[in-house]
Order: C-alpha cells, then structure tokens, then sequence
C-alpha cells in the first residue's frame, strides 16, 4: 500500500513552491506584456539567455554558486524558526575578512593560503551573525529587525575599512575598492576549460554537508523541533539558547563563504557595495528551495539562471533587465502564500503532531499571529 | 548654519512621512518591511502624473493612489493569501524596483531617469511676518509643503490613536486581535485601513523626493533605502509619534552630518556617524527587551520565538 499520507506531505511544499512559482511568471508574464512585449518569446529569450550559449551558461553557474550559499544560510535560520535576514552583512564582512586574510596570509603555499582566508571569511560571517544571534538568545531582542541593522551597519563599517586602512592602490577613481587578489589564489571560473565555475562545484558540496547536518545530526534535528515548536522542544531538553546562538553562527559562516568565494572567484577583490540586495534573493531562494539542502540546490540554479539571464537580456532584446527583478518579486510574494483555503486545510491537518499548535487567532478573520514586537504598549493606557 | 538645519529638514521629512506610515501599520499589528518599494512606487508615479498632466497636485494625487495599491497587495498578500509578512515586504520591495526601473524604459523611454521638463514642482513656503532672505527663514522656511505636511502630521498621527474611535480600534486590533474581534471590531477592515493610510503618506514621501527635492525626476531606485531608514525610525520611536519623530531626526541629521564632515574634511569617519543609528536601534530593542523580560518574567528566549509565522 502506498502511504499516501507521507507522500502528501512531501508533495505538498513542492506543489506549493511550483505553484508560487508558476503563479510569479504567470504574473511578470502580464507586466511584459502589458510594457509591450510579447511575453512568450521573452521567457524564451530568458532561458536562451541564461542556460543556451557557453557564456550564458556560465554566468549562471557563477551567480547560482553564491546563491545557493547565501540560501543555505538563510535555510539554516529559516529551518531553526530564526529570521536571519542579515545574509547581506554577513555576506559583505565575510568577504572582507577573507581578502584580510588572503594578505596574510599570503606568503604560505596557495592551496593552503586560499583555505585559510576561506576560513577567515566563514569567521568573519559567524562573528557577524554571533551579535544577533547572542542579543536573540540571551536579550529577545528580536532578530528581524537586528540583522537587517547589521547588514547596514556592515556596509557602513566596510565603506571606512576599504576606503582608509584597505583601499586598494590600483582602486580607480570613484569605486571603492580593495587591491585585485593575486591571480594565484583566484579561483578557476571555467574548470578543464569547460564553462562549469570551481565555486558551483564547492556549493555542490557544502549543500550536500548542509544536507547531512540537517538529516543526520542531532544539532540539526534539534534545530528542526526548535523551529518547529519551541516549547516541546525546550520541554524535550534542548536548549534554546545553545540552539539559537549554534544556528546563528553556522549561518552566518556560510554567508561569509559565500562572500569569500566571491572575491577569490568572479569579483577579485573586495568592491564598495558590490552585489548589493543578494542577501534578499537568498531568503527567496531558502524559502523556493523548502528551506532544505538539496530543495536549495534547485531553487540556487532557477534563480542563478534568472541572475545570468538579467545581465545577458541587454545584448538580445529591447526588454528591460528590470522585468527579471519583476518575476522574481511576483515569486517571492506568493512562496509563503496559501492558495488553500486554511480553513479546509486545518480540517485534514488535524491530529498531526508535527504542526504547531494553531493559536485561536487563526480560527478568526486575521492572517497572522505575528505581533511586531517592537511596538511598545503600555506606556499610553491612561 | 542655516543650511544645515534646512537641509536636516529636507532629508528628514520623507523618512518622517514613511515613518508615520509605517507607524500606523505597526499599530494595527503588521510588520511592514515594504515602505522601501511604496516609496519608490510613490516617488515613480508622481513624476508620472506630473508628466501626463503638468499639474503638480495630479502628481500627488498619483503617488496617493500608487502608494494605496502597493500597499493593498500587501494587505491582499498577507491577509487574504496568508502569506509570511516579513516576506511579502521584502517581495514588494524587489518587485517595485522592478516595476519602476521596467516602466521608466518602458512608459517614460528613459535609460537610468527621467525629468518632466518645465513643469512646476512642488509649491515652497515661506514663513510668515519674517524677511524672506531671514536667518530665520532660510533655516526653517523655504520648504515644500510637504515637509510641513509630514511634521504636522505628528500630533494628527498622535491625536488619531488616542482620541478617536477609529485610531482606537485599530490600536486593538493590533495589540489583542481576537479581543477586539470579540468586541465587534472589524479586524481585516482596520488592518486594509491602515495599509491604505501607510499607502498615502509612503506614496507622498516619495512625491517629495522625486518632485520636491529634485526637479520633477524619477531615477532608478531613487530612494536608496530611505524607506528602511523609516522602518528603522519606527522601530527607533516603539511606534509612538514623537519618539518616531526623533528617530526620523537622528536619521536624517545623521545623513547631513555625514555629508558635512565629507564636506569640511573633519578627520572623524562619516561611515561612524552613519552607522550610529543603526547601531543606536539595536541597543534601543536591547534595553526594550530587556525591560519586558524583567517585567513578565517569563523565558524570552522561548516565547519571543513562539511569535512567528515560521517561514516555510
């Protein structure tokens, strides 16, 4: 017999990101048609564009790399029921770090130099994630809004420390920039001359080790339950706080792997405010991918392909670039979305023990139990 | 001096004005990252509708109504679709980037931005019953209404909440939902209220930028996070009137005095002063927490995490 149960439940958050998906094209398909354009040929330039030609292709694979790291970050969080939305900050201190390191140490063999300052740049990610993370954990300060702080308060600090202490004797003219990483320790962007990046390759692997971690360790089925429920998993023994500060750590260490591939890989060196607003992609592209390791993988290459698609759409068509920020806008707005009534849904839900309890509000007319925390009550009850 | 304090003014009020909206969103119990994209959208439209009809107050009126419709799929998104509200914020932003960048190509046949050439911007004040080239007035005067706009509406915003039925209701309905459902409160009526209230007065900060400090232009992600800055002001102020006002004051005096140190080459970093509220936010959300764990005693840890809609 098949258990129609189980597959249901592993076929419903697939359905519903297909569905988000189509329902997101569906509609920037509208806005392309409705700007003039027809929107038939468009998607079929777009996927010409981002996956047809060797250079297409390999633009994509580049941007898929970093967002698929970036995601994995975001899923990490996602998964424990932490809002880290400061992959930016992380993303940008990492990759600092990592061409700090690279200068230092840069005198050793350049295996071993270029795994240290990948090294230096998960340190820096997880240093940066550490201060949300330990205010989470150990204030409630709420973390939504302390890491998009952070990620300001990132591109500020890097600003100072490119433009004084940093700043590169070859950076030209307006652009910030630090010096170009020596040829020796960037990483191969066409591996045996094909146009496959080296970086996709290690984001391959990190997925799959992100992957195990979560389906094979203790830490990461702690983290699931946490995010899950927090009360039954603190009443099960496990410690919110540990659980919180470990998440907020591991993911911002792969944001900063993401920024130091970045540098030693496509960029070169670290440029003022570079890839600015992929740290929001990423939380599309955790959510896309079912806030899994190997869901990210997919959702990294359809979004690394609409990244790759963007910057070769101005070569093929008159379309604006811009339409692709549309489509992925769309997507983003209907993946958390429920196209299914709730009501119908909670009757078939019921009894299973692996949902949150639904809070009462649910049951009435509002949408969402989530109260912005940092309204503060009580000071004009008279 | 004078222009110091003019330009505070100037850089201080659409971050107000989108504060204010973002405050009544937060009072009706939403968290609305989106102010960013309505901005834009305001800021897009206005330059659009001055276009089309060369009239300055048609310019508004557009923004008005861009602002209410981003704000409506917000709402459509979020209340209706059941949709995570950080994410349908984060969504609208990236889509109203979008938006605008493809209809300034588009609609306006315009690479990178767009001015409606000779036509009117927005009407500037003087003070009253003082010299028109005044210390006084070339500090405080000289102004668009709109930024007398955002800071009048301050007390409005403060009196709204406190003193009027429906302020009243929709502070319930953000506080304690299923209480005031309880109490014959129409929850999502409040809650569209409010996000069409955030549409206007996000839609008119964007009006200011585009057709009060530039010359009737639109330019490519023209606000440049400003409408964060107005989430961080609102979170800076715990979404009261006065205390947003201030946050939206330290922002904007912040932006000026970054300029000014650059400007006057003042050997302290101006990425310090820029940062600073920034950094002044999370030490205020630190001691807030703080204070609501000492007063209720429980595990914040735990129950702060309870609060979300766990994002799947």
């Amino acid at each position: 017999m098949i258990n129609t149960t189980k597959w249901r439940s592993r076929l419903g958050p697939v359905a519903r990101v297909c569905l988000a998906v189509v329902v997101g094209v569906v509609c920037g398909g509208v806005v392309i048609w409705l700007v003039g354009f027809n929107p038939l040929s468009a998607f079929r330039t777009m996927v010409m564009a981002a996956f047809g030609t060797s250079f297409g292709l390999s633009t994509s694979l580049r941007w898929a790399a970093t967002l698929m790291l970036l995601g994995l970050s975001v899923a990490l969080s996602f998964r424990a029921g932490m809002f880290n939305i400061g992959a930016q900050g992380q993303f940008y201190v990492g990759a600092l770090l990592a061409v700090i390191g690279e200068m230092a140490f840069g005198g050793l063999p350049a295996v071993l130099a270029i795994s240290l300052a990948i090294l230096c740049g998960a340190l820096g990610g997880a240093l940066w994630a550490a201060i949300p993370g330990l205010l989470r954990a150990y204030v409630g300060v709420n973390e939504v809004v302390s890491t998009l702080m952070m990620n300001f308060i990132a591109i500020q600090m890097t600003n100072y420390l490119i433009r004084v202490p940093f700043r590169g004797s070859d950076s030209a003219g307006q652009v910030l920039a630090t010096s170009a990483v020596p040829d020796k320790h960037r990483i191969s962007m066409s591996l045996f001359s094909t146009p496959v990046p080296a970086t996709i390759v290690f984001a391959v692997v990190v997925a799959l080790a992100v992957w195990i971690y979560m389906k094979k360790t203790s830490w990461g089925y702690e983290d699931k339950v946490s995010g899950l429920n927090p009360r039954f998993a603190q009443y099960g023994g496990i410690s919110m706080r540990a659980t919180t500060v470990r998440v907020f750590l591991l993911s911002g260490a792969l944001a900063g792997v993401a920024g130091a591939l970045e540098v030693f890989g496509p960029v070169g060196r670290f440029v003022g405010g570079f890839d600015a607003d992929l740290g929001f992609t990423a939380v599309v592209v955790a959510l896309a991918g079912g806030n899994s390791g190997i869901g990210v993988l997919f959702a990294g290459l359809f979004f690394g392909g609409l990244a790759g698609a963007e910057q070769q759409l101005r070569l093929l068509t008159d379309l604006p670039q811009a339409t692709i920020l549309v489509i992925e806008g769309f997507i983003t707005l209907f993946v958390t979305a429920r196209f299914v009534v709730p009501r119908l849904r909670r009757r078939r839900d019921r009894g299973r023990s692996d949902r949150r309890p639904m809070s009462p509000s649910e049951g009435a007319d509002t949408a969402s139990t989530y109260r912005p925390d940092f309204v503060v009550e009580g000071v004009s009850h008279e | 001096m004078n222009e110091i304090i003019a330009s505070a003014l100037g850089t201080t009020s659409p971050i107000l004005l989108a504060a204010l909206g973002g405050l009544i969103v937060a009072r009706a119990g939403m968290f609305k990252l989106s102010l960013e994209g309505t901005m834009l959208m305001g800021a897009f439209f206005a330059v659009v509708g001055v276009n089309a009809t060369g009239n300055i107050w048609f310019g508004l009126l557009a923004a008005s109504v861009a602002g209410v419709c981003v704000s409506l799929i917000f709402g459509v998104a979020a209340l209706f679709l059941h949709a995570n509200e950080i994410i349908v914020g984060l969504a609208i932003n990236i889509a109203c980037l979008g938006l605008t960048s493809t209809m300034l190509v588009t609609l306006l046949n315009s690479q990178g931005s767009f001015t409606a050439q000779g036509k009117g911007g927005l009407p500037v004040l003087n003070l009253p019953f003082v010299k028109h080239d005044g210390a006084l007035n070339s500090a405080l005067g000289g102004q668009t209404i709109l930024v007398y706009l955002a800071f009048l509406l301050v007390p409005v915003v403060a009196y709204f909440f406190k003193n009027t039925r429906t302020g009243i209701s929709m502070r319930a309905v953000g506080e304690h939902s299923e209480a005031a459902q309880s109490n014959g409160i129409r929850v999502q009526l409040n809650k569209f209220l409010a996000l069409a209230l955030c549409g206007v007065l996000c839609g008119l900060a964007g009006a200011q930028l585009s057709t009060g400090v530039l010359q009737n232009t639109f330019s490519e992600n023209m606000t440049q996070g400003r409408g964060y800055l107005a989430f961080t002001a609102v979170i800076i102020g715990g979404a009261w009137p006065l205390r947003v006002l201030g946050g939206s004051a330290l922002l904007g005096g912040a932006m000026v005095m970054g300029t000014v140190f650059q400007l006057w080459q003042i050997p302290f970093p101006p990425e310090a002063i820029l940062a600073s509220p920034f950094v002044l936010t999370i030490l205020v959300m630190s001691v807030e927490s703080f204070r609501r764990k000492r007063r209720s005693g429980a595990d914040f840890a735990l129950d702060e995490m309870a609060l979300y809609d766990r994002p799947s």
